[in-house]
C-alpha cells in the first residue's frame, strides 16, 4: 500500500493524485529514468518501449539535438558532433584530464572549465548533462502526464563539490529541480533493502557500460557511510563487447573489417554477450560489407575464458578499497551487484 | 477501541501536530473512490464534529465520522520506512482486496 503523509483539513490528496517526482540514474554510458508508482519503483520506456538511454548527445546540422540510441548510431558517421561519457568530464577542470584519455578535442573555456567543440557551438559537459536531463524529464511527463515536480539524481560517492554542484547545473539547465542529489552505492543499497538489515559492511559490485565502480559503506543504526571507493574508470560492459568482437574476428581472420561494419559487429556482439546471461550458447552472425554473412557459435564457457582477464582487472580495486577501508573480506556481510554488466553469467 | 495507533505512529502524530502549531488531533477517514472501492485519507483536525467518533489511543486524540467508522473499525494505523520513502500505513482487518497500484482497498 502507498504510504500516507497527514493533510491539512479539506485538503487530503485524492486517491491516485500524486505529486510526480522520479529518480534519474544519469550514467557514463546509459541513463534511466524511474517513478514510484504507489511504493513500486517503476522504471519509465521511452515511445519505443526502451528503458535505457545510451548518454549520447549528437548535435545536427539542421540545429536538432539527438539524444540517446539515434545518436550513438551516429557517432560513427559524424564523431565530431557526436558526444558520449560527458560524465568523465563533468565539474573537471582542464588540469584533471591527463591528455589522451579523453577522445575529444578538448577547448578550454577559461578559469579550468572546458568544453566540446561542436557545430553547435562549444559544448560543456554540463550542457551535454542538461541535454540528457531534458529527454529524460520529457519522457518522464509523457509517461506520467503531467509536470515534474523535481528529481532525485545519483551521483558516483567519490563526486567532488565541483562534480556534484555541476551535475545540479544541469539539472537546472535542464528546467529540473532537484529534489537531492543521491549516492550511487547508497542508492544501489537501499534498493536492495539492506538498510533494514543490522548493521554491517556492505560491498557495491558496480559494474556499468563503461565504469566499474567498487564502494565499501558501513551501515550503522539505518544510516549509511561510505567507508572507501576505488574502481577502473576505463572498464566496463563495452569492453566485454569487444572481447566478443575480438573472438568473433578470429574466427575468419583473412576479413579486413571497416569502419563502418565495426558497428553492426559492435552491435552484434553486445546482443550475443546479452542472450549469454540467459543461453548457454548463442549463434552469432554478421552481414560483413563484402556481403558475406559470418556466423559463429559463442558459449558461455568460451567467453567466460575470453573475459576472465578483464573479470581479473576487477578484483584489484575490490581489494584497495578494502584496504582504505581499514577490512578484510570476510567482514563484508554481503555483496551488491549493480550496473547492466553484472547481468553476465 | 475502533481505530488504534501504534507508539511509533503516536510519536509522528504529535510531532506533526507540533510542527503544525497546534490541534485538536487526527482525522481518520475513508473516501470512495479508486480502483478498489475505497481510500484512506489523514487530516489535522480542530475540533471533533457533531457526527464524529472522538476517542484516544496512545494519548493522541482520533476522530472518525459515523461514515467511514464500519470500513476501519478494528484497523491499526502504524508509521513506517520503507526504502527511502516514511508515512503512515494502515492495518485493517476488514480490508479483504487492495487494488494493484495499492491506493486503495476493498471490503
Amino acid at each position: 500500500m502507498a504510504l500516507l503523509q497527514i493533510a491539512e483539513p479539506g485538503r487530503a490528496a485524492a486517491p491516485h493524485q500524486h505529486r510526480l517526482a522520479v529518480g534519474i540514474d544519469l550514467g557514463t554510458t546509459n541513463s534511466l529514468v524511474a517513478t514510484l508508482r504507489s511504493g513500486v519503483p517503476t522504471v519509465l520506456a521511452d515511445e519505443r518501449g526502451h528503458t535505457l538511454l545510451p548518454s549520447v548527445v549528437h548535435y545536427a546540422e539542421d540545429g536538432e539535438i539527438i539524444v540517446g540510441e539515434a545518436a550513438r548510431a551516429l557517432a560513427i558517421r559524424d564523431p565530431q558532433n557526436t558526444i558520449a561519457s560527458a560524465k568523465r568530464l563533468i565539474g573537471r577542470s582542464t588540469d584533471d584530464i591527463a591528455p589522451g584519455t579523453v577522445p575529444y578535442a578538448l577547448q578550454s573555456l577559461g578559469a579550468g572549465a572546458m568544453g566540446v567543440p561542436t557545430r553547435a557551438g562549444v559544448k560543456s559537459p554540463v550542457d551535454i548533462a542538461a541535454d540528457l536531463l531534458r529527454s529524460l524529464a520529457m519522457r518522464a511527463q509523457a509517461s506520467m502526464g503531467g509536470p515534474l515536480v523535481g528529481a532525485v539524481i545519483t551521483v558516483p560517492a567519490y563526486f567532488d563539490d565541483a562534480q556534484r554542484q555541476a551535475t545540479k547545473d544541469a539539472a537546472q539547465r535542464a528546467g529540473l529541480t532537484v529534489l537531492r542529489l543521491l549516492n550511487e552505492p547508497t542508492a544501489a543499497a537501499v534498493a536492495y533493502g539492506l538498510e533494514t538489515a543490522s548493521e554491517g559492511i556492505y560491498a557495491v559490485y558496480d559494474l556499468g557500460g563503461g565504469t566499474f565502480d567498487v564502494s565499501i559503506l558501513r551501515l550503522a543504526r539505518g544510516v549509511f557511510e561510505v567507508l572507501a571507493t576505488n574502481g577502473d574508470a576505463m572498464l566496463g560492459g563495452d569492453d566485454f563487447d569487444a572481447v566478443v568482437v575480438r573472438w568473433f574476428r578470429s574466427q575468419q581472420p583473412d576479413f579486413e573489417w571497416s569502419a563502418l561494419d565495426a558497428a553492426a559487429l559492435n552491435a552484434a556482439a553486445r546482443s550475443a554477450k546479452e542472450s549469454l546471461s540467459v543461453e548457454h550458447d548463442v549463434l552469432m552472425s554478421c552481414e560483413r560489407s563484402d556481403g558475406v554473412c559470418q556466423r559463429a557459435r559463442l558459449t558461455r564457457r568460451v567467453f567466460e575464458e575470453e573475459a576472465r582477464s578483464l573479470v581479473q582487472r576487477t578484483i584489484v580495486p575490490l581489494r584497495r578499497a578494502l584496504r582504505d577501508a581499514g577490512l578484510k573480506a570476510d567482514e563484508i556481510e554481503g555483496i551488491v551487484m549493480v550496473g547492466g554488466a553484472t547481468r553476465m553469467p | 477501541m475502533p481505530v488504534s495507533v501504534t507508539p511509533k505512529a503516536a510519536r509522528q502524530i504529535r510531532k506533526a501536530l507540533d510542527q503544525r502549531g497546534g490541534g485538536y488531533g487526527l482525522r481518520v477517514a475513508v473516501k470512495t473512490s479508486g480502483c478498489s472501492g475505497y481510500a484512506y485519507a489523514l487530516e489535522f483536525a480542530e475540533a471533533p464534529a457533531p457526527e464524529d467518533l472522538s476517542f484516544e489511543s496512545e494519548g493522541v486524540h482520533l476522530l472518525v465520522d459515523a461514515k467511514s467508522l464500519p470500513l476501519v473499525d478494528g484497523t491499526q494505523l502504524d508509521w513506517v520506512r520503507e526504502g527511502l520513502n516514511e508515512g503512515f500505513k494502515f492495518n485493517n482487518p476488514n480490508a479483504t482486496a487492495n487494488c494493484g497500484c495499492g491506493e486503495s482497498f476493498a471490503v
